[in-house]
């Protein structure tokens, strides 16, 4: 009877502390989230971007993860691909006119992105929706102020392009390293932004800037690029990169020249002693 | 203008010492031998085998042959340098010394770039040099300098010898050989006014283009180290660096060859305290100078803690590693003789002399400092490699041939002073050669005389 308490009280141990440990992971799983970003380029690739991180002590990328994008509609939910993070937590989809995914009526186009988790992690989803739209960037002058045009669009294929009124374009000049931004407006009711040019940039060799139109993650229509180049910045003569001539086959002209005269210097003063010690000889009595 | 019979006295002296070796003299030459052809082994054994029987491999590919190219060329510099500042100031007490201080160079010139050859491995390439030779490498400014001083440095001895050609040509010699070679070189040399200017004036443009020559051939030999981004050796100080430490290792040698020549030709009466003292100071304040230079080298160094270069100085100052080399290079060698050298009651002619010998000693192992560690502290980490890829360790062969350049250098020393006085004998206000003749022929003349009377009164009292 005494043995049997015994074993009762150690198999109740066991499932004590085996049931705490259960609970004790249950109670570890970690949080994720998925972001999804909609992002159309100068060149009119589209992508989504998914971001998926894991709450530590704050929100970090958690890689090697496995996303899964969806397009649905109202009634369908069509897997388009499983893509793996990289170590920036990011999966990215190229949405490349993909037959998959469906359109509304007004071509908002819907997507889901799911991290199914695992024993350790928690699982997250992300619903976006976009609409296509494109910039237009031109240039013109009248009188003698320059101007920037941009032109916003909607560019379903499947139906006509419509101005989009009312949409913060943000203007940037493409420097070495970054944008810098100049501008910020709405376009008009005809989805026309006009801002003047900035004349005082200084451009490449020939005045040539690069300028970049972007409406930046707008809830419909996601991050939209587009590009233009003017030579109306003020140029800015090449620096040509000094040549050392160290690692040419041809030594530096200094470097020749000081070596020609200090050799030539010296064996002056030996000609010359030689000489003397030529008329030493003849010289004798 | 006549000689000065002192001057005709000290050349008999010199002139019946050069046509003999005494006994402790053939013993070192015998010793030096030994040692020359156990060198001449060793490039027999490098030049079959190849430099695998060298220490240096892919990561330390210079080794010892470079520390004593550094340090030969050093000391010549020193002679070239001594000489000309003497002549050209026109320093009483110089003349004991300027002989000796040309041929250090010329020997040490001839002598240091041949460890370069042994550094070489395709010898049969090396006309390449002159055929492809890229003049933006401090190698070819060095193939150049080197070259140029070193016939400077034989043109510079030969006119400061003369006079004393001169004087040896007339000079009765048993030995036709000699005389033909004193007439050759002497140039008809006479002494006449005309001469004597000709002469004096190439003197003193040969001293005053040795000095600069001097200064500026081992800064090049520096900036072939300098010009590397190599961790203790991208330094804007290894030029004056350079020099300051060859002028006070080739002072050490100067003054090491005075010592041995005052004993083995017993030139007490000509080279005296005041000469050794007078170099000694001299080599007082080129390790004073020396010092200073070493400190501020390593401060800087240590004090920007760049990667590279800490390495290096944690190699020099740990024990299991160079410390107490370091130790000895860059204190004992120049605390010690400065202290001996600046107490006057420590000073005299042998501690003197035997600090030189510490000095000399100490500049050598800062040459093997210079090099190896450096080459130690590769600038990509190496891995999984065999020892003696990472480190240095000088073979039996490199020390042969070290030994050897040492037994050459003073077995061409022995030889000059065999052909030459080794002090200049010859002034430049003397040159009535004629008259020297006289006054040996007379010696020689009274001598055979007091032979014959000695023979006939012993065959006298025999009788």
């Amino acid at each position: 009877m005494k043995n049997l308490c015994k074993h009762i009280l150690i198999l109740g141990l066991i499932i004590l502390f085996g049931m705490g440990n259960v609970f004790a992971q249950k109670a570890k799983k970690k949080t994720t989230r998925v972001g999804v970003a909609y992002f159309k380029s100068d060149t009119k690739i589209e992508t989504l971007v998914a971001t998926l991180r894991v709450k530590e002590k704050r929100y970090i990328p958690l890689n090697d993860a496995v996303l899964t994008f969806y397009s649905v509609s109202d009634t369908l939910k069509v897997l388009l691909a499983k893509i793996r993070t990289d170590e920036n937590g990011q999966a990215i989809f190229a949405l490349a006119n993909n037959s998959k995914i469906a359109k509304d009526s007004t071509g908002l186009m819907a997507f889901v992105v799911e991290y199914e988790g695992n024993s350790l992690l928690k699982d997250a989803k992300r619903k976006i929706t976009v609409k296509q739209a494109g910039l237009e960037v031109s240039f013109f002058q009248k009188d003698t102020i320059k101007f920037i045009e941009i032109e916003a669009k909607t560019a379903d294929p499947n139906t006509q392009a419509a101005p989009i009124n009312n949409l913060k374009i943000k203007l940037y000049i493409k420097g070495t390293f970054s944008l810098l931004n100049f501008a910020n407006e709405k376009t008009d009711k005809n989805g026309i932004v006009r801002v003047e040019f900035p004349i005082d940039m200084p451009g490449d060799t020939l005045g040539v800037l690069t300028i970049v139109a972007k409406i930046e993650e707008d809830d419909v229509y996601g991050t939209v690029e587009s590009r233009g180049e003017i030579n109306w910045g003020i140029p800015v003569p090449l620096v040509k990169e000094k040549q050392r001539g160290l690692g040419d086959t041809d030594a530096p002209l200094w470097m020749v020249y000081t070596l020609i005269t200090l050799l030539s210097a010296v064996w002056f003063h030996y000609l010359y002693v030689i000489f003397m010690i030529i008329k030493i000889k003849l010289a004798k009595l | 203008m006549n000689l000065n019979p002192k001057s005709a006295k000290m050349l008999d002296y010199f002139a019946s010492q050069m046509v003999k070796v005494s006994k402790p003299g053939i013993f070192w030459l015998a010793i030096a031998t030994v040692f020359i052809i156990g060198g001449f082994y060793a490039l027999i054994v490098q030049i079959v085998e190849g430099h695998i029987v060298t220490g240096m491999r892919d990561n330390v590919v210079w080794g010892i042959f470079i520390a004593n190219f550094i340090f030969f060329i050093g000391i010549s510099y020193a002679g070239a340098l001594i000489s000309g500042i003497l002549h050209l100031l026109r320093v009483e007490w110089r003349t004991p010394i300027i002989r000796i201080a040309e041929i250090i160079t010329v020997i040490s010139t001839l002598i240091g770039p041949a460890y370069i050859l042994l550094c070489m491995g395709r010898l049969d390439r090396l006309h390449h040099l002159a055929l492809f030779g890229r003049i933006q490498s401090p190698i070819i400014w060095d193939v150049m300098a080197i070259t140029t001083y070193l016939i400077g440095s034989i043109i510079f001895l030969y006119l400061a010898s003369i006079r004393d050609l001169a004087a040896l040509r007339d000079y009765p010699f048993k030995s036709k050989w000699r005389n033909k070679i004193y007439t050759i070189l002497a140039i008809g040399f006479n002494g006449t006014p005309k001469q004597n200017r000709y002469l004096d004036r190439s003197l003193d443009i040969m001293s005053a283009i040795i000095i600069p020559l001097a200064i500026l051939v081992h800064s090049v030999l520096a900036w072939i180290f300098g010009m590397t981004l190599r961790p203790g050796w991208h330094s804007t100080i290894f030029a004056p660096y350079f020099v300051v430490a060859a002028v006070f290792s080739g002072t050490g040698v100067l003054i090491i060859a005075l010592w041995i020549f005052r004993k083995y030709y017993k030139l007490e009466s000509y080279i005296t305290k005041i000469h050794f003292n007078y170099l000694g100071i001299i080599l007082m304040i080129l390790g004073a100078l020396y010092a200073y230079f070493t400190f501020s080298e390593y401060l800087t160094s240590w004090y920007g803690s760049e990667t590279w270069e800490m390495e290096v100085l944690y190699k020099l100052f740990n024990p299991n590693e160079y410390w107490w080399w370091f130790f000895f290079a860059a204190i004992i060698g120049v605390v010690l003789p400065i202290i001996v050298i600046l107490i006057p009651k420590f000073r005299n002619i042998n501690s003197i002399t035997a600090v030189s010998v510490i000095a000399v000693l100490a500049l050598w192992v800062k040459r093997y400092l210079i090099i190896i560690p450096t080459l130690e502290a590769p600038l990509l980490p190496l891995q999984d490699m065999r020892p003696e890829y990472i480190h240095y360790t000088p073979t039996i062969i490199e020390w042969l041939l070290t030994f050897a350049g040492v037994a050459l250098f003073c077995v061409l020393f022995f030889l000059f002073s065999k052909f030459m006085p080794i002090l200049p004998v010859v002034k430049a206000d003397e040159g009535n050669y004629a008259e020297l003749r006289k006054t040996v022929l007379k010696r020689i003349v009274k001598e055979k005389m007091k032979e014959t009377e000695i023979k006939e009164s012993e065959k006298m009292k025999d009788l």
